[in-house]
């Protein structure tokens, strides 16, 4: 019977000679709790990497079920389980269990925001960003700063991506780089934009080569970082802390405490579900009209939109607030309003 | 004078303000497909503008300068996953 230091040199040891980690490094990550927020493109390939490299403990919480377009780039996920309609914290849950059975894996079918990112977050030792909408990364945010905890932004659409490490107690932080959130369905997404299916791959390689540098003890890089495979460009970008910032600086956790987050609300006696702004907010129906154009069929008639996907149905009044149709389950509702609005 | 937009030398005019480089980089973007099809269908490019590191709010590029040798950088938006 091998002891647990030739397991670990049998297992990790490609890890053990890497003069950057040895043994001493593999320990510390065998050690180690991450939470992974959202298992999508970047999630799934995310906790893929990690569960490889032996990260102890992996808290996986995803909203959405596994879809036959997420195939196209989702690592971790097949056809039986889209056949299934295996919720995808389960589905990577499953699979990473077969890749690595010497650590533990904890998958939660929920949609992450600031009623229960403190709950998931509060034993780790860094949270990684594997969201598709804006919104959640700001509640993110908010909770890591909160509670000193690091945590790896990553975002992609088209042939681009971005990561940032976040390191609470120097900054600067996500809302140093975008101090306000996006209106509701004025930002490109993954479903109305496209991606390329080897840009959340490539991001989610660099957002993992962060968490294992800061949880050995090394120092994550400073800045923002940028890719675009396509022209084959990578761009390290020095970000300040913005003097005002109001997350790190003045700690302010808008998004976390004071409810500067979307409502959504399913109403009653009907398969609909309607999505409110955080606050008042006016749509331009035809820029967004031309945007879902590409994902489904829609029609305007100026006072409200009207979208039709395989997936779903949305109304959208200019004031920003969403009707799904024929869905009552609230976690889908918004993974649908943050597909195709982004927000 | 002489800045630089994204790691690249670029002449600008003198007393120039962000704005100026923010149409610059419009028009040297703009038959980049990804911010095309950006641009067309949200009238906007969404990019992210930073002057020395410092991310500038689009309310104020009109009335933050530029000076010679100043580090401009455009980002480019990144909310999926």
């Amino acid at each position: 019977m091998p002891n647990a230091k030739d397991a670990i040199d049998a297992r990790y040891s490609r890890h053990c000679r890497l003069p950057e980690l040895g043994r001493g490094g593999q320990e510390r990550l065998l050690s180690s709790r991450i939470l992974i927020v959202g298992c999508g493109a970047l999630g799934a390939a995310i906790a893929s990497l990690a569960a490889r490299a032996g990260v102890g403990s992996l808290r996986i919480v995803d909203r959405d079920f596994v879809d036959l377009g997420n195939l196209q780039r989702q690592a971790l996920f097949d056809e039986d389980d889209v056949a299934e309609r295996l919720p995808k914290a389960e589905a990577a849950r499953r699979k990473l269990a077969r890749i690595n059975s010497g650590i533990a894996i904890e998958a939660i079918v929920a949609d992450a925001g600031p009623d229960n990112i403190e709950e998931f977050i509060r034993d780790v030792d860094l949270v990684l960003d594997g969201t598709d909408n804006a919104e959640t990364r700001y509640v993110i945010n908010d909770a890591c700063l909160k509670r000193g905890i690091p945590w790896i932004y990553g975002g992609v659409v088209g042939v681009r991506g971005l990561v940032m490490s976040i390191m609470p107690a120097a900054g600067p932080c996500f809302r140093c780089l975008y101090p306000e959130p996006p209106a509701p369905g004025n930002m490109p997404t993954c479903d109305t934009l496209g991606v390329l299916a080897t840009v959340p791959s490539l991001v989610a390689a660099l957002q993992t080569t962060e968490a294992l540098k800061i949880l050995t003890g090394a120092t994550p890089a400073p800045g923002v970082l940028t890719v675009d495979p396509w022209q084959m460009q990578f761009q390290a970008i020095d970000l300040k802390r913005r003097d005002d910032c109001p997350a790190c600086v003045r700690r302010e956790y808008a998004f976390l405490d004071q409810g500067r987050t979307s409502r959504a609300l399913r109403l009653c006696g009907r398969d609909m579900v309607q999505i409110s702004p955080p606050e008042p907010t006016h749509i331009d129906l035809e820029a967004l009209q031309r945007t879902l154009a590409a994902a489904g069929r829609v029609s305007n008639n100026g006072y409200l939109l009207e979208f039709m996907a395989d997936d779903c149905e949305l109304v959208v009044f200019r004031d920003g607030r969403v009707l799904v149709k024929r869905i009552s389950d609230l976690s889908v509702a918004r993974a649908i309003y943050a597909r195709y609005l982004g927000a | 004078m002489k800045i630089r937009i994204n790691n690249r030398e670029q002449e600008i005019s003198d007393q120039a303000s962000l704005i100026e480089v923010v149409r610059l980089v419009r028009s040297t973007t703009a038959d980049d497909p990804m911010l095309k099809a950006i641009r067309q269908r949200t009238g906007d490019d969404h990019i992210s503008y930073l002057v020395n590191g410092k991310v500038v709010a689009p309310q104020e590029y009109e009335t933050t300068p530029v000076k010679e040798g100043d580090e401009v950088r455009w980002i480019h938006p990144a909310f999926g996953g």
